[in-house]
């Protein structure tokens, strides 16, 4: 999966948490302006139909009341009986009427109250279905009073037809207090529903008091979920990103052969793919490059021995003559009547050294462009001078060049390539002696120089080679480690000496460095690390 | 007896030439440099000069044109001899030719040709 899905289906899933916190939010306040709505309209209408029943009651006092005195006045004002009989009928239908309606609000309130336990208990309910079944025990109650009443009232009605007083008394003393029995036992019925609307009141208080909970809980999760993708897309970023960085600085270090293990193809696997094909091309153009560097080196090394070749042969000569004539002379000796044997023993032994001497060069030459890497091993600085001068002492006793060679006594031994500082040496005494080519700033008597030191200096060994040539110029000194450059005729300077000297010493953990004055002269030091080297 | 001075800075050379010569009868000295050898030819006056041509210092060749510019007072014959090293080294000799040597020859170079080559300059 790429990144940006990643991302993507992560913001997703946040909104879908989002929406999920909101439509519950929304359905919970709409579920509870229901409740509360219902709650009002059902408490509202129950409260109100009690006191309308109460104050219907309370009127059935009033027209008995009415009944019995407009039978006494029919009774005792004949005149207005008619009348008085009219208003009675009237009073005792009113009555019948208020006990029809009672009755009838008594039923209703019953099968609504007895639908309301059975709902209630279908919702699993339970303080709801134990309200109703009080609330239905209460109008039983009431139901039961009020049939009392109601028996007390028929009696009365009986009564007025009879006997006045008893009607009067009956009124008094049995049908009010049992009329005050059933409006008290409804007033206390109303109280009820209005005590249940304030519980209920609470409930939805509490539901209110949840649902906020559940939207809190809801959001706290919805966070956490965020926070979860944050951390695990941020991660899968930034670990390949570590990763990188850590590969990229041991490229950097030279570990050419780093690689990252990718395990996924988004764009962060591409990129680590492509680290991976761009090391892989380094690594290869670098041993391109190491091949191609050893081949100058080869060149150089060639170049370097052509240069030399003129004193070489020189060099060879010298011994060769010494040689031939001392053969000459022993062979004179063996004719010589009087053969002296040491005499003839100490000519071969000359012979000898005359032909290590030239062994030497040859050897030293063939060692010097056999091609094969040479491994590194412990060597006497000192020697690998003596070893390098051997080729170099000729042709600057040529051109008139005095050596002066100061060596260090007891120097430490180090480990280096000695075939590679020999020829670091041979090229800055060839670049010593070429100083002098176009230097016609001095007269004859001017002692052309060129001083080979060997010394210890700061737990390193140090090699000097000093001329006192033509020096270089700011601009050609600043120039003078890059390949290629020279200041020499086509020719004689192909401009890779110093560079790959430069190389050399820098192989060796050391250090090549140059001070010169134009005019006066040249100062090369070599310096390298007395122990340590690969 | 006849006096022959060696210039050459090859020791070994001028050694062994000097033993060589000596064996065969003659009296030798030995210069090790051009400095060394013009000032050996003014105070020993020798017969014969055997100077190698290229040295340090004031090398062979100098050696001739200083013998040329101040001729000396007493006969002397010379031999050259080069190192041949150098590509240039038959130059040297005709140079060398041209400062009235008597001989010359190159390294490596056969001693019985030298030795008649001296015995013909001083009898
Ligand atoms: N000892 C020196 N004195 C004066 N110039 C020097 C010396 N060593 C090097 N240089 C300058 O540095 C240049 C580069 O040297 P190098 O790399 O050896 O190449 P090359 O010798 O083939 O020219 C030379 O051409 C020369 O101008
Ligand atoms: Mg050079």
């Amino acid at each position: 999966m790429k990144i940006y899905q990643k991302l993507l289906l992560g913001f997703i899933l946040i909104s879908l948490l989002v929406l999920l916190v909101g439509s519950i939010s929304i359905f919970s306040d709409d579920q509870i302006s229901n409740d509360i709505s219902q709650l009002v309209n059902s408490s509202l209408k129950e409260a109100e139909g009690a006191a309308k029943m109460n104050y219907a009651l309370q009127k059935t006092q009033l027209n008995a009341q009415r009944l019995l005195s407009e039978r006494l006045r029919e009774i005792v004002e004949p005149a207005e009986a008619a009348s008085a009989i009219v208003a009675a009928t009237r009073a005792n239908m009113e009555i019948h009427k208020a006990i029809v309606d009672f009755e009838k609000w008594l039923i209703k309130g019953r099968e609504a109250t007895n639908q309301g336990v059975v709902l209630a208990g279908k919702a699993g309910e339970k303080d709801q279905v134990k309200e109703e079944k009080e609330d239905l025990l209460i109008l039983n109650n009431i139901g039961l009073q009020f049939t009392e009443y109601k028996a007390a009232l028929s009696q009365f009605i009986v009564l007025t037809k009879e006997d006045l007083d008893d009607a009067d008394e009956w009124l008094k003393d049995v049908v009010n207090p049992l009329l005050i029995n059933v409006t008290q036992r409804v007033h206390s019925y109303q109280e009820d529903t209005e005590g249940e609307l304030h519980a209920e009141a609470g409930e939805i208080r509490e539901a209110a008091e949840g649902n906020t909970k559940i939207m809190l809980t809801t959001t706290a999760i919805a966070l956490c979920m965020a926070l979860i993708l944050g951390l695990s897309s941020a991660h899968a970023i930034t670990k390949p990103l570590v990763d990188l960085k850590i590969a990229v600085t041991a490229i950097g270090a030279g570990k050419l052969d780093t690689r990252l293990v990718v395990n996924s193809n988004d764009e962060i696997g591409v990129l680590l793919d492509s680290f991976n094909n761009m090391a892989k091309d380094i690594e290869s153009a670098n041993s391109e490059l190491k091949n191609s560097q050893h081949q100058l080196l080869q060149t150089a090394k060639l170049a370097s021995i052509g240069e030399i070749s003129a004193g070489l042969a020189h060099e060879l000569n010298q011994p060769l003559g010494t040689i031939g004539m001392i053969a000459e002379f022993a062979t004179k000796l063996l004719d010589d009547s009087n053969f002296d044997r040491d005499n003839f023993r100490q000519k071969m032994q000359k012979i000898t050294t005359q032909v290590d001497r030239a062994t030497r060069i040859i050897t030293h030459l063939k060692i010097f462009s056999r091609k094969e890497e040479h491994e590194s091993e412990e060597k006497d600085i000192n020697w690998i001078i003596e070893e390098s001068l051997v080729l170099l002492k000729e042709p600057l006793k040529l051109c008139d060049i005095s050596l002066d060679i100061e060596l260090g006594d007891r120097l430490p031994k180090i480990i280096c390539n000695y075939i590679q500082i020999d020829q670091v040496l041979i090229n800055l005494i060839k670049n010593a002696q070429d100083s002098f080519d176009n230097f016609d700033n001095f007269d004859n008597s001017y002692n052309k120089l060129i001083t080979v030191r060997s010394y210890e200096k700061n737990e390193t060994i140090c090699i000097d080679v000093e001329d006192n040539g033509s020096g270089m110029s700011e601009s050609v000194v600043d120039r003078v480690f890059d390949p290629f450059f020279t200041t020499k005729p086509v020719g004689k300077g192909a401009g890779l000496g110093m560079s790959i000297s430069y190389g050399i010493v820098k192989e060796h953990k050391g250090i090549l460095s140059v001070t010169t004055r134009e005019g006066k002269g040249t100062l090369f030091t070599v310096a390298l690390p007395m122990k340590e080297l690969t | 007896m006849n006096k022959i001075l060696l210039i050459d800075d090859d020791k070994d050379f001028n050694d062994t030439l000097k033993e060589f010569l000596e064996y065969e009868g003659f009296s030798v000295i030995c210069a090790y440099n051009g400095k060394e050898g013009l000032s050996l030819i003014r105070k020993e006056k020798p017969d014969l000069i055997i100077t190698d041509i290229v040295m340090p210092n004031v090398d062979g060749l100098e050696v001739l044109v200083e013998l040329q510019r101040e001729p000396l007072s007493f006969p002397t014959k010379i031999i050259a001899i080069s190192g041949g090293g150098r590509i240039d080294g038959e130059y040297y000799l005709d140079t060398a030719e041209a400062f009235n040597t008597d001989y010359t020859f190159e390294k490596p170079l056969v001693v019985g040709e030298l030795l008649k080559a001296i015995r013909e300059l001083l009898n």
